[in-house]
């Protein structure tokens, strides 16, 4: 996965999926964790990693380009 | 499902640099009235670049650069087609600005002698000193997100604008789609400021990851398309942009170039020459690109950024702005691929073709009031043709917040119009009701691999015509989009937004029959630059019949 979110640490509070300017992230219904259900439109700006309060949240490059 | 919010004064599409100084400064002149802002993303971290810049190019500094220092750079730079007044009415106020920032909590670092901090871009035989950029830190969206809030400023997220509406050549009012809710939103507006950002997704990446690109992938054009869709007339869309970059990560590659970086080719000769001050001395810094592309086509690339004669503070200063401000996962880029900066040749590429209102100079066309030809209807940023980067977005997103909320003043309620409200929604969501069909996703990427075999550089007659018949028959394909959610209606909404681009850029790449901007607009069978009949602008156009119009209009002032 190109985007990894702890579920250990995330808080379910959503900061990831609001701030996020490509819309990858939405809480999941049944556990209320982050995911990163659009990872395909991720731009691997960061935002989410350094807006994260838990760091929960890690962005890997896609292999294209790493 | 749908809502309609009433009673807005100043809607502004986009919560970019633009959009918060519009609505910051709609506000201050008139404190009563409505201003919401209605973002694709949310405010904290939308716009171009979403972790923010490290400095502001093209400032005008008392007793460093003048007003007309800026004009006569960006003339230049732009090779005389650019509006001068817009230019100076940017420089006239971007000091003031400036010191808004600052009062705000924006840091500008001082050197030990007390002045700001400043370094020259390019200091080449026709660019004066106005070409000044300023150091910059602090979290500035988050600096903004905070004045927005202190003054009360509304905002709708997670709701990327549709359409924007107008009745008799006066703006009515919007329609967005808010993604997260499903919910079709429209709001009858007295003024609107456009200002969602430029087209960073129009040629296809060399990786082929869709979203790998040098400006933020939300910016899909959505500007361009709805100032298009609603009359407003756009300029220089034949100047298509082409970046150097870091290769494939698609990452700024000009900074260490203009912190005294060398660019070498496979042999690690350097391919540009110097001044004596060891400044690139250009005649204009899009010949850069021209060199990069010589050096790859007869054989002596890949060409590199070469950093290794950095002294240790300048390398942490690359870093620092690499893989903290910009863009942070450059670090990991970096790391994967085992390079350091001041130790390995760093090698580089152009992007792919690329429309980017701010280091570019394409865009709607404004006055000094950033009004475009539709009656309150306002540009400002990568929206706007102005070529002053994030200064310009500042000072451009002052002006027309101001501008703007004076209009809402004198004029009476909007209303929209039933009828065109509910062909948009049927656009809107009839992806959404195909049992199978195109997935947006797809179609994106033939659009973009359309533009970059037929309307990248070099341009010609017949590559150009061919692109037409192929972008007409992805248009017929619109109707066959299929979206699985709203998240995917949002995409197939783009897609269109990048079409729109792609027929404005070709029409007007047609009409320009001379070379211009280096390889920006280079067409093969017109292979000169001709000032006698070019010095014009090339103006695109809805007409009333619906289809696109060309024409020109001289340069006032040039």
């Amino acid at each position: 996965m190109q985007i990894q979110v702890s579920a250990e640490r995330c808080n379910c509070c959503g900061i990831c999926a609001d701030i996020c300017p490509c819309d990858v992230f939405r809480l999941n219904e049944e556990t209320g964790l982050a995911e990163a259900k659009y990872e395909i439109d991720c731009w691997y700006c960061g935002a989410c990693e350094l807006d994260c309060p838990t760091g929960a949240i890690r962005v890997c490059l896609p292999y294209l380009i790493a | 499902m749908g809502e309609s919010i009433g009673g807005v004064d100043v809607a502004i599409v986009g919560g970019g640099a633009a959009g918060c100084l519009a609505a910051i400064s709609a506000k201050e002149a008139q404190p009563d009235a409505e201003v919401v802002i209605v973002e694709k993303a949310s405010v904290r971290r939308g716009g171009s670049i979403a972790c923010g810049m490290d400095a502001i190019n093209v400032v005008v500094i008392p007793g460093i650069s003048t007003v007309e220092d800026l004009v006569r750079a960006q003339m230049s730079a732009a090779q005389g087609i650019l509006e001068p007044a817009v230019v100076r009415a940017v420089g006239e106020e971007s000091f003031a600005v400036l010191k808004d920032l600052e009062s705000w909590g924006v840091e500008f670092p001082h050197d030990q002698g007390g002045q700001y901090q400043t370094f020259r871009q390019w200091s080449a035989r026709d660019r004066a000193a106005a070409v000044t950029s300023i150091s910059m830190a602090g979290d500035l969206k988050a600096i903004l997100d905070r004045e927005l809030q202190r003054r009360g400023v509304r905002r709708i997220e997670h709701a990327p604008v549709t359409a924007i509406f107008a009745m008799e050549g006066r703006v009515t009012g919007l329609s967005a789609l808010d993604v997260w809710k499903g919910k079709f939103i429209t709001m009858p507006a007295k003024s609107i400021i456009l200002a969602a950002g430029s087209g960073s997704r129009f040629g296809i990446p060399e990786t082929g990851v869709l979203h790998a690109v040098f400006d933020c992938p939300a910016c899909a054009g959505d500007s361009y398309s709805l100032g298009f869709r609603v009359g407003a007339q756009l300029i220089n869309m034949e100047c298509v942009k082409r970046y150097i970059c870091v290769r494939y990560f698609n990452g700024p590659g000009l900074a260490p170039l203009s912190h005294g970086g060398r660019l070498v080719n496979a042999f690690g000769q350097a391919f540009l020459e110097r001044t004596s001050n060891g400044s690139l001395e250009l005649s204009n810094y899009m010949d850069l690109f021209s060199a990069v592309l010589k050096e790859n086509q007869e054989g002596r690339g890949p060409v590199y950024i070469d950093t290794r004669h950095f002294s240790p503070e300048m390398i942490a200063e690359m870093e620092r702005c690499f893989f903290t401000t910009e863009r942070p996962t450059f670090k990991k880029f970096f790391e994967e691929r085992g390079m350091k900066i001041g130790r390995d040749l760093i090698e580089a590429t152009l992007s792919e073709p690329v429309l980017c209102g701010g280091h570019g100079i394409n865009g709607l066309k404004v006055n000094t009031r950033a009004e475009t030809n539709v009656q309150g209807l306002y540009a400002a940023g990568d929206a706007a043709a102005n070529a002053t980067s994030l200064m310009g977005a500042f000072v451009l997103g002052r002006i027309a917040g101001r501008e703007a909320a004076r209009f809402a003043q004198d004029v009476g309620p909007a209303s929209l119009d039933s009828g065109q409200v509910q062909v948009e929604r049927e656009r809107i969501f009839s992806p959404l009701q195909q049992t199978e069909g195109i997935p947006p996703a797809l179609l994106e990427c033939k659009l973009r691999q359309t533009v970059s075999n037929y309307v990248d550089n070099p341009k010609s007659e017949p590559k150009l015509r061919t692109a037409q018949t192929h972008l007409a028959r992805l248009r017929q394909d619109l109707a066959r989009l299929k979206a699985t959610d709203y998240h995917d209606a949002m995409k197939a909404m783009e897609v269109q937004a990048i079409l729109d681009c792609a027929d404005m850029v070709v029409a007007a790449s047609l009409e320009r029959k001379e070379s211009r901007w280096g390889i920006y607009h280079y067409r093969a069978d017109y292979p000169q630059r001709n000032d006698e009949q070019w010095r014009k602008f090339v103006v695109v156009q809805r007409n009333a019949s619906g289809h696109l119009s060309v024409s020109t209009q001289p340069v006032i002032g040039g």
